[in-house]
């Protein structure tokens, strides 16, 4: 799961409080910031950021950092090449369950997923937390 | 109160362009709808989807906009026949701005950067050129820059051209933008749309392991509204979700119906 992800998780678990609420928490000027980090396809580059958030949702840093290698960039490439090379995906979703199958397609959002018994699984991509050798 | 596909558009702040590329409709059909073409079921849903609406809240057939009229140029001034004597002041005679033309400013550090990532895919010598030109790179002014850009970007495109994909000596995925779906979700949006339509049962995990069985009723892209077993109405907040299929027996009959 990305970091943007689980930003967004972890914002969700807290009550959903809005962003600006967050930036006037942890004492950030630029609310914007907070926005994108919620929104990036790619890693988070801003180290200070990260650990204020870490620390207002009381979550180590070391686990951010976890997610913040696993953008949903990566992810996406891990799947295109999957479909590409026909290869099967291993998923592993943040309620435990690891889905094994073959990629049929990917959006903004999510991934259709064929397993072994034929049926279509739709996975949400933001429910991915880990992914790559089973 | 259904409105106008155009008004809403702009409330949205929205380009026409823009509203295609969310809906996946057309650009050129938008536009016939917003002229007052009646906007086709399918179509309905997903352009209320991408102006995140109801779609009652869109009207079948738009009014057209009423374009403000420009407004009538002035005529042109008659030129005095003499011109009045002027008087400069001081304050009068304040120096022209000189608007500097590309060939006054020295090339930008991002013109080299692309000029010589151009040469070096080119296998040109940057020295082969700075001769050509006599003077180096670096004292190219914009103009000159701009010049040597456009011809070596000619040379580039006719050279890759002629080398087809993996005979360049560079991956074949550089340069492709592959991952350009990433900007959509229809995919899961036709899904979700097909298994509506068919009424079929689905199973949705969530992210903390319990399981929902029901037919979808209506979805948009933070909510999915389903009808359980028992005839509960429930929405599920797309973020608490995990993962959804269709039940065992509904696979079944698809499978069955696609053989």
């Amino acid at each position: 799961m990305s970091l943007a992800d689980h930003l967004r998780y972890l914002r969700a678990l807290k009550g959903g409080p809005h962003i600006a609420e967050v930036a006037e928490a942890i004492g950030w000027e630029k609310v914007a910031d907070i926005t994108l980090a919620e929104k990036r396809y790619r890693p988070l580059e801003d180290e200070a950021l990260m650990a204020k958030l870490a620390d207002y949702y009381g979550r180590p840093l070391e686990g951010f950092v976890w997610h913040n290698g696993r953008s949903r960039k990566q992810l996406t490439t891990y799947i295109h090449q999957a479909i590409e090379n026909e290869t099967p995906v291993h998923l592993a979703l943040r309620h435990g369950e690891t889905l094994t199958g073959r990629p049929l397609w990917w959006d903004l959002a999510a991934v259709g997923l064929e397993i072994a018994d034929g049926r279509t699984v739709i996975v949400l991509r933001h429910a991915v937390v880990d992914w790559g050798d089973e | 109160m259904a409105e106008n596909l155009w008004a809403l558009r702009k409330k949205r702040n929205m380009k026409v362009g823009q509203l295609a590329s969310k809906s996946g409709i057309p650009a050129k059909q938008i536009i016939a709808y917003e002229k007052g073409e009646r906007i086709k079921v399918a179509h309905k849903a997903r352009l209320a989807r991408a102006l995140f609406m109801d779609q009652e809240e869109i009207k079948w057939e738009s009014e057209p906009e009423q374009k403000k009229k420009p407004k009538p140029k002035p005529a042109p001034k008659t030129k005095p026949t003499a011109k009045p004597a002027q008087k400069t002041t001081k304050a009068s005679a304040a120096p022209k701005k000189i608007r500097k033309t590309p060939a006054m400013l020295p090339a930008r550090p991002t013109q080299l950067e692309y000029l010589r990532n151009l040469l070096d895919k080119l296998g040109i010598e940057e020295t082969a050129v700075a001769e050509e030109i006599n003077k180096p790179l670096d004292e190219l002014n914009q103009g000159q820059a701009g010049r040597l850009l456009s011809e070596y970007t000619r040379q580039w495109t006719a050279y890759r051209k002629a080398h087809p994909p993996g005979t360049l000596g560079i991956a074949d995925n550089q340069g492709k933008r592959a991952f350009l779906p990433e900007g959509i979700d229809r995919f899961e949006y036709e899904y979700l749309e097909a298994r509506q339509e068919a009424g079929d049962v689905l199973i949705f995990t969530l992210f903390d392991g319990s399981v929902k069985h029901g037919r979808i009723l209506g979805f948009t892209p933070y909510h999915i509204t389903i009808q359980e077993e028992n005839g509960d109405e429930t929405t599920i907040q797309r973020l608490a979700l995990a993962c959804y299929t269709r039940a065992a027996g509904e696979d079944t009959a698809e499978t069955e119906a696609a053989a």
